[in-house]
């Protein structure tokens, strides 16, 4: 890959560079409006690439490492690591670094109301793996919070899923439109919470 | 300020962001951002408890929203809501603010259902929970020979704003519980919007057998909500938007969102002769439309009214 990286691609100090007003809008009333001469975060002039070249550039880093050292690496098998060993300070500077600039470009293409509707629900992007590590870290039996919703689904072991499958109800074809075969869905996933009502147990 | 609310420019100087700006200035973001922090989240942390007291989970009055908020078999959260008049509004704003948003669309509506053959023999369609009749309005504007029957509980049917003009022929509205017989009989379709992700089984199966005794033969019933997708076949931030949802109706009510298959036992358990026809969801909508049609003779005949 070693993807050409101009000056360092480094954002926030390209934004630095690049002051100027505009991004701040000031009301009559704010204390802002009285002589002060506000910078604009560095959120709304960061480059979408430039984070993304810095996403590359550590991950390869970090990837690299691990190789070179014969680390395993990170996954989320069910025996896979349960966390990076000791790592030297570069390396723990780009875990970081990558984080940082992953979640920032998440927030970026998610934009301001979006980020906003769902961050009530922990909603974001990308959610999967992140979200999985903590369902293995705690289990998911005793708390059932929002920050956790879809987590119960995504540990249901494969088997149980293709056995339910079976006595999946067939469709009629309706009338209106053909139904492709993946409408067919089995029944509610039964979650690893002890209490049956979760899987809505029929009466 | 690390989630980009709020940022600090100097030391000791607080701006605006564009979301901070966004809970400042839009009214329904804000409603939804509060509904779900004051209202949702303390309900979400007791759901277990409530699970473990009420197993099967079929009670709107013993949910994690009345351990909450201490209304266990008392009375369901849209009580509890209706008694606080700001919690009402936020409730009614925040839900317009989900589900006025992208995905949610009524036109979707238009694609899911040959709206034009009902046209054209001037099919009657009732709207059962079908609040100020907003959605029979746009299918009304769309499909000139439709009739329509909105149906709502009193208080909301009362608060309807006046229709004008030919739309006030062709758009009845009448006070009706969908928990009780349905009281318009022989009609073509009946449209659940946004009903049976807000009821248990239990109380869904109720809702299909009132209808019964009004079913002639070949009447649908249409219902437009979401329907969960099987895991990984959805993009995945829909697919948590969908299935969070989900929680979110276990949570406040002990319903649910249901998969194609629950739709399906549903009408077998209502009874044999809905006869299952399937789901469609046009592209980039996020919800679906589930078709069953009344196979048997008109009206039943077999079934006692529970109301």
């Amino acid at each position: 890959m070693a993807a050409p990286v101009p000056k360092e691609a480094d954002a926030s100090k390209a934004s630095k560079a690049s002051n100027s007003n505009e991004n701040i809008t000031v009301r009559p009333d704010s204390p802002l409006s009285n002589g002060i001469n506000p910078t604009p975060s560095k959120v709304s002039t960061t480059s979408m690439v430039g984070l993304a070249r810095i996403i590359t550039r550590e991950t390869e880093k970090l990837e690299t490492y691990l190789n070179e050292s014969r680390i395993p690496m990170p996954g989320f098998d069910v025996d896979a690591p349960a966390n990076f060993p000791k790592l030297p300070n570069e390396m723990k500077k780009a875990r970081e670094e990558i984080v940082r600039a992953n979640q920032l470009l998440t927030d970026l293409v998610t934009g301001p109301m979006e980020h906003l509707r769902w961050m009530a629900w922990d909603v974001r992007l990308p959610p999967l793996t992140i979200i999985k590590a903590t369902t293995h870290g705690f289990k998911t039996t005793t708390t059932l919070s929002l920050s956790t919703q879809s987590t119960t689904i995504k540990l249901v072991p494969q088997p149980l899923r293709n056995e339910a499958s079976t006595d999946s109800p067939k469709l009629n074809p309706s009338s209106q439109a053909p139904q492709p075969p993946s409408l067919i869905s089995p029944p509610r996933l039964a979650s690893t919470n002890p209490t049956p009502a979760v899987s809505f147990a029929t009466q | 300020m690390t989630n980009h609310i709020f940022s600090e420019p100097f030391p000791g100087i607080v701006a605006h962001t564009a979301a901070s700006r966004l809970l400042a200035e839009n009214c329904a973001l804000s409603s939804w951002v509060g509904l779900n922090v004051e209202d949702i989240w303390p309900p979400a942390v007791k759901v277990i408890s409530a699970l473990k007291a009420y197993p099967d989970a079929n009670e709107p009055t013993q949910t994690g929203f009345c351990v909450a908020n201490g209304t266990v078999d008392k009375e369901p959260m849209f009580v509890t809501l209706g008694k606080d008049v700001e919690r009402a509004k936020r409730m009614a704003e925040g839900m317009v603010s989900l589900t006025g948003g992208e995905g949610y669309e009524v036109s979707y509506l238009f694609d899911s259902y040959p709206w034009e053959e009902l046209d054209a023999r001037a099919g009657t369609v009732v709207d059962v929970g079908g609040s100020h009749g907003f959605v029979c309005v746009d299918l009304a504007k769309r499909y000139p020979n439709l009739k329509f029957v909105v149906q709502d509980l009193p208080k909301t049917i009362a608060s309807a704003p006046k229709l004008e003009g030919k739309l006030k022929d062709r758009i009845i509205f009448q006070a009706h519980d969908f928990h009780t017989r349905q009281p318009v009989e022989g009609a073509d379709i009946y449209l659940f919007r946004w009903i049976f992700h807000n009821q248990s089984d239990k109380y869904t199966l109720n809702m299909l057998r009132q209808l019964i005794p009004a079913l002639k033969k070949g009447a649908r019933v249409v219902i437009n909500d979401h329907c969960l997708p099987e895991p990984g076949t959805e993009s995945a931030w829909d697919e948590k938007i969908i299935r969070s949802m989900d929680l979110v109706m276990l949570t406040l009510l002990n319903a649910k969102e249901r998969e194609v298959g629950e739709f399906e036992k549903l009408f077998r358990e209502a009874s044999e002769e809905f006869r299952f026809l399937g789901v469609t969801r046009p592209e980039g909508c996020r919800m679906s439309t589930v078709v069953a049609e009344w196979v048997a003779e008109d009206f039943g005949g077999v079934f006692e009214g529970q109301g």
